[in-house]
């Protein structure tokens, strides 16, 4: 039966081309993924290994709270007296203190280098070369004030040269420096994508650490001498409160926080291939379903002659899992292209990520294969089950066009119950703490229980949507309309895929929009200063700031915002500090109980959901760790909703009694009485002229900003999503090419009488329309209650729900212009049918 | 001998009218001169049968007089139309307008109903059929109880009477109709038939019908012969056992 299978994969070879294609996207979509994750971690190992891996012990102070975002973990720094101390420990060769800020590299368009991804790191110049990693490529490092040396990547994308005179942004503030050396790390030119600028010692101490400690030190130990027992001495002289760490424990320490954010980052994108490959098993499904019905008369003479059921089962299979190989393989190669595709997605939208060259491991590649033959096999499997039912006396009958089967009461049962485990998956998950995977799993089956009964629907919706169609297309679109109805299983199935991603694309149109809409509203509560400064980079703004902006005669009224990890209870989260003084007249939170009056004395005041799930109410103790001091007290004050991200708030003495870092997340202002705010605005930008990463933005700025970044994940998961619609169309192209070949006697004989070539693609392309917005339609409707019921869970973070009518109207014009699209190739086959031929097939 | 098969009246308007028609298939040894140099004029108002042995080239005479086929060389006009080197939109166009079709299998879109089939060609032009003529041909071929019935629903014979409807529907300069029994039992051929037959007699039609049924041609108002691509003979006035006597002569 080998031989049957490759005459039926040669045979049907385009057929099988298109077939291939779902395959081949999710399947490069998934190893591209790995790719690029793959890629990532290697590139961050490198440099880890050769910075971290440089040195044989650190010496820090111990760490209560371990950052939950992109911040430094918060520790007591290492005085000079504690790292002359150390140096004399016996086996201890050199003691070198770090100290680490940042430093905002200017480019020569005045706008900050590397924009708002990599931080920009600025440190003290190793007193040696090859120190901590750090390696001298060209020149000196800076050896006074007023000089630096930055990492070679930076220096080449900037086009800098040594004696350049650059301008750097530190928490002292703007100020020209001049390039005296350009460095390496490793094999790396730069340190995982972020640009590093070195000062020497004494000048990095002024600008990051004021008291003129030192946030860590690197301890090298003499030859010979036993590394443990170093660590030991050396611990032992810090004393309490202090850790000494081995170079392997630091780079395990500093991987693993890496490999966390990479093991998300490759989830969120494995979640779209699956989106993708979902997709695609429809399209498998939906072909071999096809191809099954237009070969009944090949599988009932293979068993006339005698053929077994299990030998078309397995000739079937064969040819599925054939296709699945090609087309994996192809998929694999073509993954290479996807990675580099997903860097400039995410490049376009701002995240810029290290990669040094595309990694393919063997993994990837079994991977790759072994989930593309699964979906193939597994797909098609339902209609190759249907081949081995065809009796050998179907060889016999004459069967111009397959037959339809009627859908039956148990298959609108079987979807009626897939949809309804799957609504149940997605309550479950939300309301009922199932989880994500849960929701995952639930929105899945909601998916699959729609498709098993959108054949049910599927006429009259045709039907309904036919009608402007065919007063639209005239005939043409009358029969288009009709050919959508005949094979209501067919229509649906190939819709189905579409529905998938357009059910998303709404789903997410309209979180964005109710994300967006409460955005809006938390900010015209909560925004009651008139101007705002803030950094474009998250590097802080300079320390004297707030005192510049104060002297300025326009500005009655400046209050500082402050962020810190905090660990209350047992939960990690994000604390904003203000002076509860200017809290109320600058940034108004929304109480729900209690209020800011009692804030100062060691108070806190956290969200409603937080509070409850710790259990405390208002005037309740709250246990709450800072990295820097560890296990403290706090008394809850109060409950707030409508602050964004913003989960904790604490009063500035809190802050400063248990933060070391003095940087500034954010100057709010009041402007003096009769002062305009374009004045103001003047006024405040002549302050931070010298600033790039400064943002002035008054109340509508400041909600724009915040809306952008809603958009800006908007437009990422749309590109994610595009490739799920993208295969969906080749679905559309690839029915419609099957119904072609199997019409070419009813379009012979339209063209015979009278149909014009024009005639016939309008046709052909409408129905592709009518598939594509009854695909659109069914999507949306879907999208629609998955955003409504997450709204419902979400009840509290998302205070408004907005269905944006225009948008997803766009998106039905614009999947009914991608039925159009998806029309042409089919359309085109079918206006080149010759007549005679077509009219003379016997 | 060709040129005298139609005596040609001068006030007798011509349907349609081929001229010394070559139709070649293949090349070198292969090559098959399915016409060669036919010329025959199909008068208005004339029911004409064509019939001849397999490979005499009957039908492909009548593909190449609807516009359906090309030919190598001569003329073929239709009405006053030289239809040879028209482009393939005002083929189209002439087909739908101006000429009716019956074939001998598969003549309708199995997802539009009868009356749907019926108007097709006059959809597709555009044109707003012409109720009366329409009510008319529906009541001559008896199918107006089975209107909204789709062809899977009919018999063959119904079937096959909803393709002479339609080929009639838009008052055609001439129906061709290429074995249009072939598929049918002797009472449904009977009834199609003389549907093509009163469609000539009282409505005027023209229409050209190729069968190698004699009991079929005898409907006709004259037959013309082909054998090897050439008109050998014609017959006014057919009988069933005439025509086989004259077939049997020509060796079909």
């Amino acid at each position: 039966m080998w031989n049957v299978t490759l005459a039926g994969l040669r045979t049907h070879l385009l057929r099988l081309v298109m077939t291939g294609l779902a395959v081949v996207l999710g399947v490069a979509f998934v190893s591209g993924t790995l790719m690029l994750t793959d890629s990532m971690r290697l590139a961050f190992d490198d440099v880890v290994r050769s910075t971290a891996g440089g040195l044989d012990l650190q010496l820090r102070g111990t760490s209560e709270v371990s950052s939950a975002t992109t911040a430094a973990d918060e520790r007591t720094p290492v005085t000079q007296d504690l790292l002359e101390e150390v140096a004399e420990v016996e086996g201890v060769r050199l003691a070198e203190g770090v100290v680490q800020g940042s430093a905002q590299l200017v480019g020569a368009d005045g706008t900050p280098v590397g924009g708002g991804g990599p931080p920009a790191i600025g440190a003290n110049a190793p007193s040696e070369p090859g120190l901590g990693g750090v390696d001298l490529q060209e020149g000196r490092f800076p050896e006074r004030e007023g000089e630096v040396a930055i990492d070679l990547a930076t220096a080449q994308s900037e086009s800098f040269a040594l004696g350049d005179t650059l301008t750097v942004v530190t928490p002292r503030g703007a100020e020209q420096v001049e390039l005296t050396g350009l460095v390496r790390f490793g094999e790396s030119d730069n340190l995982a994508g972020a640009t590093v600028t070195l000062f020497e010692a004494d000048a990095a101490l002024e600008r990051f650490s004021p008291d003129g400690s030192w946030s860590n030190a690197e301890l090298y130990v003499e030859e010979g001498a036993d590394r443990a027992e170093v660590a030991q001495a050396a611990a032992a002289v810090a004393g309490e409160g202090f850790e000494v760490i081995t170079a392997e424990e630091l780079v395990d320490e500093t991987l693993a926080s890496i490999g966390g954010f990479l093991d998300v980052f490759a989830t969120a994108l494995l979640v779209f291939a699956g989106v993708s490959l979902f997709v695609g098993a429809f399209i498998i499904f939906n072909t071999f379903s096809i191809i099954v019905a237009q070969r009944t008369r090949e599988f009932a003479l293979l068993r006339a002659l005698g053929a077994s059921r299990r030998q078309v089962l397995l000739a079937m299979l064969s040819e599925a899992a054939a296709i699945g190989a090609v087309a994996s393989a192809v998929g694999v190669a073509l993954g290479v292209g996807i990675a580099t595709g997903m860097v400039a997605l995410l490049e376009a939208v701002g995240f810029a990520l290290p990669t040094a060259g595309l990694v393919l491991t063997p993994r990837t590649v079994v991977l790759g294969m072994v989930v593309g033959v699964v979906v193939t096999v597994v797909s098609a499997l339902l209609p190759v089950v249907r081949s081995t039912r065809v009796p050998p006396v179907a060889a016999l009958q004459a069967v111009a066009a397959p037959v339809t089967p009627r859908a039956g009461a148990a298959r609108y049962v079987l979807g009626g119950l897939v949809t309804a485990a799957g609504v149940a998956g997605l309550l479950g998950g939300l309301f009922a703490g199932g989880g994500v995977t849960l929701v995952g799993v639930g929105a899945a089956l909601v998916f699959l229980g729609i498709a098993v009964l959108s054949p049910l629907f599927t006429r009259p919706l045709v039907r309904a949507l036919g009608v402007p169609v065919a007063t639209l297309a005239g005939v043409q679109g009358d029969l288009a309309r009709e050919n959508a109805m005949r094979n209501p299983r067919r229509t649906a199935s190939t819709a189905a895929a579409l529905m998938i991603g357009l059910g998303l694309v709404g789903f997410v149109t309209i979180f964005a929009a109710s994300l967006r809409a409460t955005v809006a509203e938390a900010v015209e509560d909560l925004f009651a200063a008139d101007l705002q400064i803030r950094s474009s980079t998250f590097t802080g703004l300079p320390d004297e700031l707030p005192q510049q902006v104060e002297a300025l005669p326009e500005v009655d009224l400046v209050g500082i915002q402050q962020v810190t990890d905090v660990r209350v209870g047992e939960r990690t989260g994000f604390a904003l500090a203000m002076d509860p003084a200017t809290m109320d007249e600058l940034f108004v939170l929304t109480m729900q109980e209690g209020s800011t009056a009692a804030l100062a004395d060691g108070g806190i005041l956290m969200t409603p959901d937080l509070a409850e799930a710790g259990g405390w109410s208002v005037g309740d103790p709250v246990p709450t760790a800072f990295g820097l001091t560890g296990e403290t007290e706090l008394v809850l004050r109060g409950t707030f909703t409508g602050a964004g991200d913003v989960q904790y708030v604490l009063d500035s003495g809190t802050y400063r009694d248990n933060v070391r870092s003095t940087q500034v997340f954010s100057v709010l202002m009041r402007l003096a009485e009769g002062v305009s705010v374009e004045a103001g605005r003047t006024a405040v930008e002549a302050v931070v002229a010298d600033l790039p990463s400064a943002v002035v933005t008054d109340e509508e700025g400041f909600r724009e900003e915040l809306e952008g970044t809603v958009n800006q994940l908007l437009a990422l998961v749309f590109g994610l999503l595009g490739l799920s619609v993208v295969i969906a169309l080749f679905g559309i192209v690839n029915t419609l090419a099957l119904s072609v070949f199997e019409r070419v006697r009813e379009l012979g004989l339209v063209r015979a009488i009278g149909m014009t070539r024009r005639q016939v693609r309008a046709m052909v392309r409408w129905e592709a329309v009518l598939i594509a917005v009854l695909g659109a339609v069914l999507g949306l409707v879907v999208g629609v209650f998955f955003a409504w019921v997450l709204a419902l869970a979400l009840e509290e973070q998302l205070t408004a729900f907005v269905i944006p009518y225009g948008q997803l109207g766009l998106a039905l014009v614009a999947a009914a212009l991608a039925g159009v699209l998806a029309g042409v190739l089919p359309a085109r086959r079918a206006a080149k049918v010759d007549i005679l031929t077509a009219i003379t097939v016997e | 001998m060709p040129d005298t098969v139609t005596q040609q009246e001068p006030d007798v308007r011509l349907a349609a009218r081929a001229v010394d028609l070559v139709k070649v298939y293949g090349a070198g040894d292969t090559e098959v001169r399915a016409l060669d140099g036919v010329t025959v004029d199909f008068p208005a108002g004339q029911f004409t049968a064509v019939m001849g042995p397999s490979g005499s080239g009957k039908s492909t005479l009548l593909h190449c007089m609807a516009g359906l086929d090309g030919v190598d060389s001569g003329t073929v006009m239709v009405g006053d139309t030289d239809i040879t080197g028209l482009k393939d939109a005002d083929l189209t166009r002439l087909r739908r307008d101006r000429v009716g079709f019956v074939f001998q299998a598969f003549n309708l879109l199995p997802m539009l109903t009868a009356a749907e089939n019926i108007e097709l060609p006059l959809r597709l032009a555009g044109r707003t059929p012409d109720r009366g003529w329409v009510d008319t041909v529906i009541d001559a071929v008896g199918l107006r109880s089975r209107l909204g019935h789709r062809p899977a629903e009919l018999s063959g014979g119904q079937q096959q009477r909803v393709a002479g409807a339609r080929a009639l529907a838009g008052r055609p300069e001439v129906v061709f109709a290429d074995e249009p029994t072939g598929n049918l039992d002797s009472h449904s051929s009977g009834e199609l038939l003389g549907f093509l037959r009163r469609s000539v007699t009282e409505f005027g039609q023209t229409v050209v019908m190729v069968t190698h049924d004699p009991t079929a041609a005898a409907y006709a108002d004259r037959v013309l012969f082909l054998a090897d691509g050439r008109i050998v003979d014609e017959m006014a006035g057919p009988t069933s056992e005439r025509v086989l006597d004259r077939l049997k002569e020509l060796g079909g």
